[in-house]
This record gives structure tokens, C-alpha cells and sequence, in this order.
């Protein structure tokens, strides 16, 4: 989000550094997709966005997202992510959010892919792959729908650009 | 590239290059860890025309909204100029410590899901 709020600023003044240019073009290649790819931004980032909104750059993002708010299990799954993986408080809390995330309607449960350049939770999250296989199988116990719950897959911008000219899937934008 | 851009190219940057091309993502990642600096690299004025191109129209319609200055207020008691000049270790910093006040600020509470409802990647609904 910084990264496209930055390139959406500078983008028409000086060369865009590479998050900026990766950030917009997985923007644009989310928006171009047959059909469209919905992007999400977590309930946190709408919070402080929402007060920059009379910002054009920022009232554009605004416009093209919607916000993935904690579903039922958000909480208590991220605090089991923590203490099993050892990832940190906000990088367990995306991954809860992409699991039992919802929004506003409640019409959805998760998203499919978690799109971040941070390099410690994308590590965090290769490292411990293993055991967060093994919490997916807690979720088989859950009530339904939650019983359809699936960790999301973490992604960055560029290797999805051209994934999404002809797939599908819906994401999260960390 | 042109043609003479090609030539020009010296061997062992095209073998880096191909070398790099057949990474996989979590081989990027520690490339990118190993050397900071690649992030620095700038793109190509072509590609960033294009891209320009998508967003500027909207952004130039958005009626109420005006474009960012770099004395305007941001985040974490900075204007805009300020932290977009920090490091991007620093912008990170704050970013994520943003988030954690909103967070404490907002104390959410769970949403309720429908009975019905699929993972995202089952529904395929169009953003509206």
C-alpha cells in the first residue's frame, strides 16, 4: 500500500523504484483480469487510510479495495499462529485475517493469496510452512463454513503479475 | 533493449541474468537480502509511461480529492515529504507501528460470517 500510495504520487515526476512499480502494475493487473481480481486491504490499513482519504492517491486505493474485516476464529487463530510459529503479532494477525477474514456482509471466509513484500514474514512463513500445514487440519474440526477455512498463500507483487493475466484468484494487499 | 543495447551487454551480466530469471521466489527473497541495493533499481521509462497511463486519468477525475504535497501531514506526526524521504527500513517501522495504534484504537470486534459463505477463490465474484 505505501509503496502504490507512494507510486501513484511520484509515479508522473520521477522513474519509480521497483515496490512502487511492482505495486502499481499488480494493482493494474488485478484490474485488467477476466474477470476482475478483488483486492483487499485489512481492516487496520482502512483505519489510518481513511483519514488520508481527501488525498486523491489515497481515495483512489480506497475506491479500488475493499477491507477484510476478523471473522469468528480471527483471533484465536492468530494467537495459535503465534505461539506456534513464533511469527510475530501483526505478521500472525495477516495470516489470521487471509484464514477467517470476512467482510463487511460476511459473504466470504479467507482470501486465497496474501500479497506482501516484507521479506521477514514472507521467511517467517517459508520457514515454518510444516507446522502451519499441520494447523490447517485443526480447522477440519471447526463448524461449517469454518471448516472451509485454508491458510492463504503469501506471494510477492512480482511473481503474480503475470499469474493474474489469466487466473482468478482474490487477494489480501499487505 | 535495442539490438546495440544487446551487444553491448557484457557476457557475465546476461549469464547473472538468466541465472536470476531461473530463481525461484524464496532464492529472489535472499537475493534480495543479500543485496539491499536491488531494490534501488529504477524501471524502465517505457513500462512506467504505460502504467502512468492506467492510473493518472482517475486520479486527475477524483472529484474532492486533491493530490498529496510534500508539507502535507501524514502519518506518525510527519508530512508527506518527510516520510517518504526516510529509509525504507524507517517507513516500514512506522508503517507497522501505525497499524498496531489503529488496531488498539479500533478494538474490533469478530464479524459474522454467513452460513453460506465460500473461501474467496470459490465465489468469483466480480469487484463491483
Amino acid at each position: 500500500m505505501r509503496a502504490a500510495i507512494a507510486g501513484l504520487r511520484l509515479g508522473a515526476r520521477r522513474p519509480l523504484l521497483p515496490a512502487e512499480f511492482n505495486a502499481l502494475a499488480l494493482w493494474r493487473a488485478a484490474e485488467q483480469a477476466q474477470p476482475a481480481i478483488e483486492l483487499f486491504i485489512p481492516y487496520t490499513s482502512a483505519h489510518i487510510l481513511d483519514t488520508l482519504k481527501h488525498y486523491a492517491e489515497v481515495r483512489l486505493l480506497l475506491q479500488s479495495t475493499s477491507v477484510l474485516w476478523p471473522g469468528p476464529y480471527t483471533r484465536r487463530w492468530r494467537r495459535r499462529l503465534r505461539e506456534t510459529t513464533g511469527l510475530t503479532s501483526e505478521d500472525a494477525m495477516i495470516l489470521a485475517l487471509g484464514t477467517f477474514g470476512t467482510t463487511a456482509s460476511g459473504d466470504i471466509l479467507g482470501v486465497p493469496l496474501v500479497v506482501t513484500a516484507d521479506l521477514p514474514l514472507l521467511n517467517g512463513y517459508h520457514d515454518h510452512a510444516d507446522k502451519l500445514r499441520r494447523l490447517r487440519a485443526m480447522t477440519a474440526h471447526l463448524q461449517s463454513p469454518f471448516d472451509q477455512a485454508a491458510l492463504p498463500r503469501l506471494a510477492m507483487p512480482t511473481s503474480l503479475v503475470a499469474e493474474w493475466s489469466d487466473t482468478l484468484p482474490r487477494s489480501v494487499n499487505q | 533493449m535495442s539490438m546495440s543495447q544487446t551487444a553491448s551487454v557484457p557476457n557475465r551480466v546476461r549469464q547473472v541474468a538468466r541465472l536470476i530469471r531461473s530463481m525461484s521466489d524464496q532464492e529472489r527473497r535472499w537475493l534480495i537480502q543479500a543485496l539491499p541495493e536491488l531494490r534501488q533499481a529504477q524501471a524502465a521509462p517505457a513500462a512506467q509511461a504505460d502504467l502512468m497511463a492506467h492510473f493518472q486519468p482517475r486520479l486527475d477525475a477524483l472529484a474532492g480529492a486533491r493530490p498529496m504535497l510534500d508539507t502535507d501531514p501524514f502519518i506518525a506526526g510527519l508530512s508527506v515529504g518527510e516520510f517518504f524521504a526516510l529509509p525504507e527500513a524507517e517507513q516500514a517501522r512506522l508503517w507497522g507501528q501505525a497499524h498496531i495504534e489503529a488496531e488498539r484504537e479500533i478494538k474490533p470486534f469478530e464479524r459474522p460470517v454467513r452460513p453460506n459463505a465460500l473461501p474467496a477463490r470459490s465465489t468469483g465474484r466480480l469487484r463491483p
